[in-house]
């Protein structure tokens, strides 16, 4: 870890990873490069997006523009790729101690940059307008209405209220402030924005490679009996289902997010045992998540 | 790593200014933001024989009235789906309310809301 710019250089000990073994760019790389793939082809899904028709505008995109149903593929799966490498470059980092080797700034931008993701990947599934994106959009905006105070205000700003379907709100924050926000933070992160090119090489590869295959899906069906929402999200819904809401939507995500973002301050000798509940949760929700899949 | 106690003060007064600044901008944003118009019973038919779902209202016929609720699950907001007839469901955490809109079953803790009673 270089300490004097504030970033990890890809040949410490720190920055190195066990991705590099085998030949394979560092987890980090290959997020950045997933990002840089999800941008671009983001750019080309908006411009056949209307967010006052939101699911005709991705059909029409879909079905009438050439390779209009692989760019959007590509942009949802380079997304959940960058998910991905960005969850387990966190556990990576996290399991060497990483968080103590950097100035608390840097932690913070790290820890700022998980609920942005998030937001804009939620987001992202909502602006599809179909069954399921009005039902994220709609958890989305129930869950920040739990927050005390502030709720309803954040609910306004972050969402908006979809009245009818229309998504201008989350667009303009989808495609310009939140991943501006996001941007910037990884500027501040790594201290560049041009990701390595053989990482995003093999990220094109690899979400190109899934986007050919397996298409996002559209939930035409007005009337639902289930929606199951984003993958990473089966485990909070099997949760939403039989605990209240302010607590399985707030306080344990938030409890966690607090507990994972005071690493750096905790005393040295309590670390230990608070990285282990930690990962001790991070596999709970990952099997609550298989869970939830399989039933 | 150990921080002095300046910089720690000087760390969580750029932080309480962020975050001071974020909650007037959401505060503010709140009370500027457009309040939803009232409901619209124009679309709403008293001739229906079947409980039918409109985009944003859940219409139950009753011996001499129609009854109104709003389509929107009291747990976290989902729109409602109206299940064979019987009743309402929760698309997404399965919460399940009788055709009088009272709770059956599921997380949501409330009954629906009636937004109009429309005599037929």
């Amino acid at each position: 870890m270089d300490e004097r710019d504030g970033r990890l250089a890809s040949g410490s000990k720190a920055g190195r990873g066990w991705t590099q073994r085998f030949g394979l760019p560092t987890l980090g790389a290959l997020t950045l490069g997933a990002l840089a793939v999800c941008v671009v082809s983001g750019v080309v899904v908006a411009t056949g997006y209307d967010a006052a028709r939101p699911v005709d505008s991705v059909l029409a995109f879909e079905l009438g523009r050439p390779y209009g149903w692989f760019f959007r593929a590509l942009h949802a799966h380079s997304a959940q790729l960058g998910l991905l490498g960005l969850i387990a470059h966190t556990l990576e980092y996290l399991a060497r101690g990483g968080e103590r080797q950097v100035p608390p700034g840097h932690w913070v931008v790290v820890m700022v940059s998980l609920p942005v993701t998030l937001y804009l990947m939620l987001g992202g599934r909502a602006l599809v307008g179909d069954a399921e994106g009005l039902g994220v959009a709609a958890v989305m905006r129930g869950l920040l209405e739990q927050l005390p105070v502030f709720g309803a205000a954040a609910a306004d700003v972050l969402v908006g209220a979809n009245v009818g379907g229309n998504m201008t709100l989350l667009l303009t924050h989808h495609v310009s402030s939140a991943t501006l926000l996001l941007l910037v933070l990884t500027v501040a992160h790594l201290k560049r924005v041009v990701p390595d090119a053989a990482a995003t090489a093999v990220a094109l590869g690899l979400s190109g490679a899934v986007a050919l295959a397996v298409r996002p899906a559209v939930v035409l069906s007005d009337a639902p009996v289930a929606l199951e929402g984003p993958w990473y999200m089966a485990g909070l819904r099997l949760m939403l289902q039989h605990l209240p809401a302010w607590f399985a939507g707030l306080a344990l995500p938030l409890s966690f997010y607090l507990l994972f973002s005071s690493l750096p301050w905790l005393p040295e000798a309590r670390v230990r045992a608070v990285r282990f509940v930690i990962f001790a949760i991070s596999v709970a929700y990952g099997l609550l998540i298989a869970m939830a899949e399989l039933t | 790593m150990s921080l002095s106690r300046r910089a720690v003060l000087a760390e969580a007064s750029r932080a309480a200014a962020v975050a001071g600044t974020a909650a007037v901008g959401l505060l503010g944003a709140h009370a500027a933001r457009p309040r939803p118009p009232s409901i619209d019973l124009a679309g709403v038919d008293p001739a229906i024989t079947v409980p039918t779902a409109t985009q944003d209202l859940l219409i139950v016929p009753e011996p001499g009235r129609v009854v109104v609720f709003a389509r929107r699950c009291p747990h976290l907001g989902c729109r409602l789906n109206v299940e064979d007839g019987a009743g309402f469901v929760c698309p997404c955490h399965g919460s399940r309310f009788d055709l009088k809109g009272e709770r059956l079953e599921g997380p949501a803790v409330r009954n629906l809301s009636t937004v109009a009673t429309v005599p037929r």
